[in-house]
């Protein structure tokens, strides 16, 4: 397969993981580009053992991660000041509120152990059904549906623990 | 977070998943950036070895005006002045065009 047409069979994918994961959605693009960069770099050194949809999904991650580490450190906004009256009630745009949470998902996601980051980008960010990643993955379906529930599980107690610090 | 939240948020992300736009020349954009020539650091290497045989020079310079041992100086200066040469042997970089054509 030439590289033209393996960049477009996958940048889909890419750009739907990358949407979801990076720090910054004006870097999704470039993020994107950064990716298949690396895809071409690695490519000779590929090996087979995972399936190429995998592997460029995990250097997805990979790519986010990095952008993240990079990215300067932000101020929560949930922090308040021991002796500050409590907020008044606010209306908050469901825009926001989304853009709020797919940045906490993203942040709880790099917290999550490689496997569980990587089925869990593969079926809710890229789309992908469990047949096709109990195939790229090479184990039976029932593990899929089994690894799905438990990064669900984990992420969800993550997101907990860091809203309820 | 409320259970819900989690989940529907993750659903959103699969249904929103097919629907994923990919900015138009965007397999070009990649296409031009793999085959884009790598650049060579090559400042660097330059400056630490001009620095390197200017000090020879200048030490041979030095040893020539302090002391007797003349000979020594000149080999000093000598290897100093064959290093700067082998860095630039026709002066490719320091060609000087006083025309505007």
């Amino acid at each position: 397969m030439a590289f033209r047409e393996l960049v477009d069979q996958y940048k889909r994918m890419v750009f739907a993981v990358i949407a979801r994961s990076a720090p910054d959605r004006s870097l999704v693009e470039d993020l994107a580009q950064d990716v298949f960069v690396r895809v071409h770099r690695g490519l000779r050194s590929f090996r087979g053992d995972a399936r190429l949809s995998t592997w460029i999904c995990r250097i997805a991650m990979n790519v986010c991660a990095d952008a993240r580490q990079r990215a300067p450190r932000e101020v929560s906004l949930d922090a308040v000041p021991a002796g500050a009256p409590p907020p008044a009630a606010v209306v908050v745009d469901p825009a926001f509120a989304e853009l709020e949470l797919r940045d906490r998902v993203a942040k709880a996601m790099m917290r999550l152990p490689e496997r569980s980051q990587l089925v869990l980008s593969m079926h809710y960010f890229a789309g992908r059904g469990y047949e096709e990643i109990a195939a790229a993955l090479e184990v039976p379906l029932g593990t899929v549906k089994t690894h799905i529930h438990r990064a669900k599980q984990e992420l969800r107690e993550i997101l907990e623990d860091s809203h309820g610090a | 977070m409320a259970p819900d939240d989690l989940d529907g948020y993750l659903e959103r992300a699969r249904t929103g998943s097919a629907s994923t736009s990919v900015p138009a020349g965007f397999t070009d954009r990649v296409m031009r950036a793999v085959h884009a020539p790598a650049r060579r650091p090559v400042a660097f290497d330059f400056m630490s070895s001009a620095v390197a045989s200017g000090a020879l020079v200048g030490t041979g310079g030095l040893l020539w005006l302090g002391s007797d041992n003349i000979i020594a100086a000149a080999v000093v200066m000598a290897v100093g002045l064959l290093w700067m040469w082998l860095d630039d042997p026709f002066s490719a970089e320091m060609t000087i065009r006083l025309t505007p054509w």
